[in-house]
């Protein structure tokens, strides 16, 4: 028995010591480690889509400009010191900061900045963010210091397109040594440079300037979200995110743990085909809002982690002003597709789902349809899966499926992009390439139209407001389901936690005891 | 034996052509446009064409096909969507992880399944057997995600011996080693009992005993080596389906491997991957399926022969 027992002990003792190192080295108070769902596929930020890639690209790299805070109040100057547009609009020149190096000892200068912008808008790179940086034309270097981009036509959203992460300036000298494998071996010259990537595993980040907080950030991949709450609970991790609702009331009750919630700029929503009855009709855009109850599905179906959509765009987006909600009135609904329909609607909704994609997105589907049919409405339902439901929603083709052309009446979908410009008018905009539901209104594309060349920025922001007053109580496109919240766990020594309402969190802001 | 293998050597080069043909044309079949998936669903149109363009996947499919084998003749699989690198560099990057974990998965299967097997056969019907008749039986029956977080649950959130994901330390191997080999430790030692008792009841074995052979040179020596074929067999057979379990288990410890860079690319459509790594797999369980035939004839020189 004694001796069963030493051995049980002695097998204790050597797992511990076996843990230990690891454990020790993350307790220490100048390293963080950060988890989350997903790894990345490369860290070049001109050719990246993944926002977990994001985040460390916001560590490691500099842009001309960024946001000044994650409310998105306004744009600084981050490599530029300064900046100003020609009279037409057309010229942006910015003065960058001098002395300025990359991580590999050679300069940030103009040319360093023009180096990437070619390489972004060149075709053969085949970058999926080309598109976002067409609208310059042509790239000036005066002096090592000065740099102006032209473009075609007035760009009101200049400053936003140049905050993209995938703006980011790299090394031109790392691009072309490393070549292929730059996405292996990012270089830039922000405040942690690059230190290692063992893909699935975790990456590495080392301080490099005396603004770096932590002398290393490490970032763990965990896909199963039960093991991202292990991990914090055994004290491997000081941050994990996207922590499932479920998991919520265990993090809380964890004296060890704590629960940051934070909005996010993720609405989602059916979208609503504009080219068929019902939906043609605006009175009946308007009526079917009312048909469901969207604080039941945030408080029974989201755990409360959500909130009720009070503006076709969710907090955090620019141009955001809450509205007033659209109140459950099922018996208003009903009397609206009465009046429009006075033999009633016989045809038979179809409903489209994605599943696994956005927050509970079947699940409320499914409550929707609920809803739907409780005011009498007829509905089939299908669940995609999600290459499949992409493919199908953007088909172009006559008798394919997308832009209003589609074979059914509504569809889940959701979108976190920040900005207005993009998020609207791609969306919204008669005949553009993400405007699915066959949206088109004349006094919409006029407002957004005219903002995207408005270089005031009030008399810009007014019409996005005003285009967002129509799209929320005149002309709604969509059935609005609800907000997502961004979900983080932290160990109780973590203070400072901040992210962008698009779901990047600011990691050099963090304190840890 | 030399023609034996020659033959089966020569016969594996039709069979992964048949492989990647096979692959080929389920992947381009599957629906989901591989491009768009590329580029992210707020890409503009004007991307997804250069996408499918750089990739050739606006050619016709016979095309892609006679591409991809002379690529593939070359020992080039393609490239990445998402990375743009090449996709035998992101496996090879990945095996050593996967290897590891399938290894000595297979290891505590056949050291800890074989024991608990010759064990059980030794005493049948003994509270020993009946232990570990239970014991395999909830091996067999208990899913993978379940047992991998009830462990994770228990030794690393609640005890903390172990960390609960991720590579790095041996202790980080325990887990899903553990998890990923338990159902194979179950199924051998079913296998191995069963053997055993059939060898056991067998005219030499009592000769041998009747010689006066120690126990010990009975069980190891006489009885097991017979027993070894079927053990064999279902080596072979199961090496597959552990590749398959290590796409679960690398998924829920957070393992590097390949498993989880295949499932990665199926959901992302990175047509490059997928290719890459089922046909990667499908090498490998053809080559350790040669391997398991060649033993046969080592272990059993009449089949060689016949």
């Amino acid at each position: 028995m004694t001796l069963a027992f030493k051995r049980r002990s002695l097998l204790a003792a050597t797992f511990a010591a076996a843990t230990l190192p690891a454990g020790a080295a993350q307790a220490a108070s100048d390293t963080l480690t950060f988890i989350e769902g997903s790894d990345f596929d490369t860290l070049d930020p001109a050719i990246s889509r993944t926002r977990s890639a994001e985040i460390l690209m916001t560590l490691m790299f500099q842009r001309l400009v960024r946001w000044k805070d994650t409310s998105l109040s306004g744009i600084e100057g981050d490599l530029a010191a300064s900046w100003s547009t020609s009279a037409d609009g057309l010229r942006w020149t910015f003065r960058l900061k001098p002395g300025v190096r990359f991580h590999d000892g050679s300069a940030v200068d103009a040319e360093a900045v023009k180096f990437n912008f070619d390489r972004l808008r060149d075709p053969r790179l085949g970058s999926p963010n080309r598109s976002l940086f067409t609208v310059i034309t042509d790239i000036q270097v005066a002096d090592a210091e000065t740099i102006t981009l032209t473009s075609g036509a007035p760009v009101a959203g200049m400053l936003e397109i140049l905050c993209e992460s995938s703006a980011s300036i790299s090394s031109p000298a790392a691009v072309q040594r490393f070549g292929r494998n730059y996405g292996r071996n990012p270089v830039g010259s922000g405040p942690y440079k690059f230190e290692e990537w063992t893909p699935g595993e975790r990456s590495v980040l080392a301080g490099a300037s005396p603004s770096a907080r932590f002398r290393r950030i490490i970032y763990r991949p965990v896909p199963e979200a039960e093991a991202r709450v292990i991990e914090l609970e055994s004290g491997n991790a000081d941050i994990a995110t996207s922590i499932p609702p479920e998991a919520t009331a265990r993090v809380r009750a964890n004296p060890r743990l704590k629960l940051v919630v934070i909005p996010s700029s993720f609405q989602v929503f059916f979208e609503l085909n504009h080219k068929r009855p019902p939906f043609d009709n605006p009175r009946l855009c308007r009526a079917i809002n009312h048909a469901i109850d969207q604080q039941a599905i945030v408080d029974r179906i989201l755990g409360g982690f959500g909130s009720v959509p009070d503006a076709p765009v969710a907090p955090g987006v620019q141009s955001y002003q809450a509205q007033a909600p659209y109140r459950f009135d099922p018996d208003f609904a009903k009397r609206e597709f009465a009046a429009a329909f006075p033999g009633g609607f016989n045809e038979t909704l179809v409903m489209w789902t994605c599943s696994g994609r956005y927050l509970k997105d079947q699940q409320v589907a499914e409550a929707v349809q609920g809803y739907l049919n409780a005011i009498g409405l007829k509905t089939e339902f299908r669940v995609w899966e999600w290459a499949s439901y992409q493919q199908t929603l953007y088909r172009r083709q006559q008798g394919g499926t997308g832009f209003g052309s589609s074979a059914a009446h509504m569809w889940v979908l959701g979108t976190s992009i920040p900005t207005a410009d993009w998020r609207l008018s791609r969306r919204l905009v008669t005949g553009q390439s993400a405007n699915l539901g066959g949206y088109s209104n004349p006094r919409i594309d006029a407002l957004l139209n005219g903002a995207r060349t408005e270089l005031d920025p009030d008399r810009r922001m007014e019409a996005y407001h005003e285009a967002n007053r129509i799209l929320w109580a005149e002309e709604p496109p969509n059935l609005f389901l609800y907000n997502q919240k961004q979900i983080i766990a932290t160990q109780r020594g973590i203070d400072n936690f901040d992210a962008f309402a698009f779901e990047v969190p600011l990691l050099n802001e963090v304190t840890k005891a | 034996m030399l023609d034996y293998a020659i033959y089966r050597i020569a016969v594996l080069l039709p069979t992964l052509l048949a492989v990647s043909l096979a692959v080929f044309l389920v992947l381009h079949l599957v629906p989901g446009d591989p491009a768009r998936n590329a580029a992210g669903p707020d890409a503009e149109e004007e991307d997804i064409a250069l996408i499918r363009e750089h990739y050739g996947l606006d050619q016709p499919l016979w095309k892609q096909y006679g591409t991809y084998l002379v690529r593939l003749s070359q020992g080039d699989l393609g490239e990445s969507f998402r990375s743009r690198r090449p996709v035998l560099d992101e496996i090879m990057r990945r095996l050593p992880a996967t290897m590891e974990l399938a290894g000595f998965a297979m290891l505590l299967a056949v050291l800890v399944g074989v024991g608990m097997g010759v064990a059980a056969s030794m005493k049948p019907n003994s509270w020993v057997d009946d232990a570990i008749g239970a014991l395999s039986a909830f091996g067999i029956s208990v899913p993978v995600f379940f047992l991998g977080l009830l462990l994770m649950l228990l030794f690393a959130a609640r005890l903390q011996w172990l960390p609960p994901s991720g590579r790095g330390s041996w202790a980080n191997l325990v887990l899903p080693v553990v998890t990923l080999g338990l159902p194979y430790v179950a199924t051998f030692a079913r296998v191995t009992r069963s053997t055993m008792l059939e060898v056991l009841s067998e005219d030499y074995i009592r000769t041998a005993r009747a010689k006066g052979l120690m126990r010990r040179t009975v069980i190891w020596r006489h009885a097991l080596i017979n027993a070894a074929i079927p053990l064999v067999t279902l080596l072979g057979v199961y090496f597959g389906r552990l590749l398959g379990g290590a796409v679960i288990v690398e998924t829920i410890f957070a393992w590097p491997g390949l498993g989880r860079y295949m499932v990665d690319g199926i959901i992302q459509r990175d047509l490059q991957v997928v290719q890459g790594c089922i046909l990667f797999f499908a090498t490998a369980i053809v080559v350790v399926n040669l391997v398991v035939d060649l033993l046969y004839s080592v272990l059993d020189p009449r089949i060689a022969r016949g």
